[in-house]
């Protein structure tokens, strides 16, 4: 029958499907990577404060 | 990295298997889908469309119904943890309705002949997602963040329940119209199909918990980075 | 109980006398609702049957942007004139508050809708003054009152203001204008069979108006 028809609409849908995920998690993990490179230079600056390093003795 | 004494190197790892586990989980379910699943003779390539459709919409009720559930709670007593959570489902299951609309469209074209149709369930999703979308844009419109947090526990608790009785409402109002040809796809299914459905239902909550994780980090980091900056100056 | 009840009164009151005092509620809702239909006739050139069949969904189109008007304005005047802050210090229980805005805003809609409901029998030439098409008015007009008193006290609060509140109203009032609409549409054609579309309004106002009841507390504090 006519199965091959249609499989530029399956292409079409997984490729939108893998398009909204992976930017979904894309724009999650910049977000995440611009925040952690703020908190990280903010308790440096603060770390010099009151002494404490940022990289201090913990795990 | 100089963060890890913050962050605790327990989430990290746990993110991580998250993630590995989607990944893997995801290549098992496009083999799944593509190959192990038999060709449907009627729908033909696009039927495969359905897997992802399914477990796309799973996650968004599962998303609203912890929207729901975590709202309540919050009113009961009020935490910046509860409505971190509550938000990140509901960001999360709108990207999944984004979805089960987007995919259902494509779906819908070949085997109905239209993108679009006022059938009743695109119509009650369609509201499902103005629904959250209305509910994550509602923190930034009231300002104050903590009455910003209650009001829109107010509307994950309201627009939980009125999801069922909207649907209901476009079930009887669509009646009275003449219905889309659906007699295809609710023949009996193949086990395979349906252990691929079931499959795939597992790897997407999987992948919605790993995304919701890195959501709530991000509201976490922000709330820090308010906080080192509020007690530094 | 009495108490309470009391204490209803007098804000129903009070709200009714802020009203007849400065009138502008009344009025803006009025020529909007007689404006919109209207606009509505012009915009859409009916005539014939069409008029028939399109004519319910007009006329609750109308009813609800009159009524996010109206009830967007009546917390909004609050706010502003700093009233709230005097009606939540007041040793009143929120859900006897909650009551009486809804009381207070469904007797403005109600005014409302005995002007426009003839205006529309009038101008559109249907026959909507009968008992299934108040029923159905009567419920539906609840229904938006409800979630409507529980959404404008938020959006009063918020930076948007009213504009608040048809995000948060329209979307979830969809029921019942559905509903509404195939009621009033089912009495003017003499249609009795079909969904009970008076059963769905109904369960819709008592589901909201426990809900709201409950959670009025939350909407309006602080």
């Amino acid at each position: 029958m006519d199965t091959i028809q249609n499989f530029d609409f399956l292409f079409a849908a997984y490729t939108i499907l893998w398009v909204i995920v992976f930017g979904y998690f894309f724009f999650l993990t910049r977000q995440l990577a611009d925040l952690r490179r703020e908190v990280n230079a903010l308790r440096e600056e603060r770390g010099n404060d009151d002494g404490a390093s940022p990289t201090g003795p913990n795990s | 990295m100089a963060l890890s004494k913050n962050e605790g190197g327990a989430r990290r790892w746990i993110d991580d298997v998250l993630g590995v586990a989607t990944l893997i989980g995801m290549v098992v379910a496009l083999w799944l889908i593509f190959i192990y699943t038999p060709m449907e003779l009627v729908q033909g390539a696009v039927q495969k469309v359905f897997y992802i459709h399914l477990a796309s919409i799973w996650n968004a009720y599962l998303g609203f119904l912890i929207v729901f559930v975590v709202s309540i709670l919050y009113l009961w007593r009020p935490s910046a943890r509860k409505d971190r959570i509550a938000r990140a489902w509901a960001e999360v299951g709108v990207v999944f309705t984004t979805i089960t609309l987007v995919s259902g469209s494509i779906w819908a074209k070949p085997i109905w002949g239209t993108y679009w149709t006022w059938d009743a369930r695109l119509t009650s999703t369609l509201i499902l997602w103005i629904i959250y979308v209305v509910y994550l844009m509602l923190r930034g419109f009231v300002g104050d963040p903590e009455r910003g947090r209650r009001y829109a526990a107010i509307v994950g608790i309201i627009g939980f329940i009125d999801v069922p009785i909207v649907h209901m409402s476009v079930r009887w109002w669509r009646t009275l119209h003449p219905d889309p040809i659906v007699a295809t796809s609710e023949a009996a299914l193949p086990a395979s199909m349906w252990y691929t459905v079931l499959y795939c239902i597992v790897v997407f909550t999987v992948l919605a918990l790993f995304l919701v994780r890195q959501r709530v980090h991000i509201d976490e980091l922000r709330e820090t980075l308010v906080d080192l900056r509020t007690t530094s100056s | 109980m009495k108490l309470t009840l009391q204490q209803v009164l007098a804000i129903v009151q009070k709200d009714l006398m802020v009203e007849m005092r400065a009138r502008d509620l009344l009025v803006l809702m009025l020529t909007f609702a007689v404006l919109s239909l209207v606009i509505f006739y012009l915009a859409l050139d009916l005539w014939g049957p069409v008029v028939q069949r399109v004519g319910p969904g007009l006329l609750w189109m109308t009813i609800t942007f009159a009524a996010m008007l109206g009830m967007g304005r009546t917390f909004v005047r609050e706010y502003e004139r700093g009233t709230l802050a005097g009606l939540l210090l007041a040793p009143i229980d929120r859900g006897a508050l909650f009551i009486s805005k809804l009381l207070a805003n469904l007797i403005f809609l109600f005014i409302m809708e005995a002007v426009t409901l003839p205006m529309f029998a009038l101008l559109f030439d249907l026959p909507v003054l009968n008992p299934a098409v108040m029923l159905a008015t009567l419920l539906g007009t609840l229904g938006l009152a409800i979630l409507g008193t529980m959404f404008s006290a938020m959006a009063a609060h918020s930076r948007a203001r009213e504009a608040l509140l048809p995000l948060l109203l329209l979307p979830t009032t969809v029921p019942i204008i559905i509903g509404a609409v195939q009621a009033t549409s089912n009495a003017i054609s003499g249609v009795a069979d079909g969904p009970p579309w008076i059963g769905l309004l109904i369960a819709f106002d008592v589901i909201f108006l426990t809900l709201s009841y409950l959670l009025f507390e939350h909407a309006i504090e602080g």
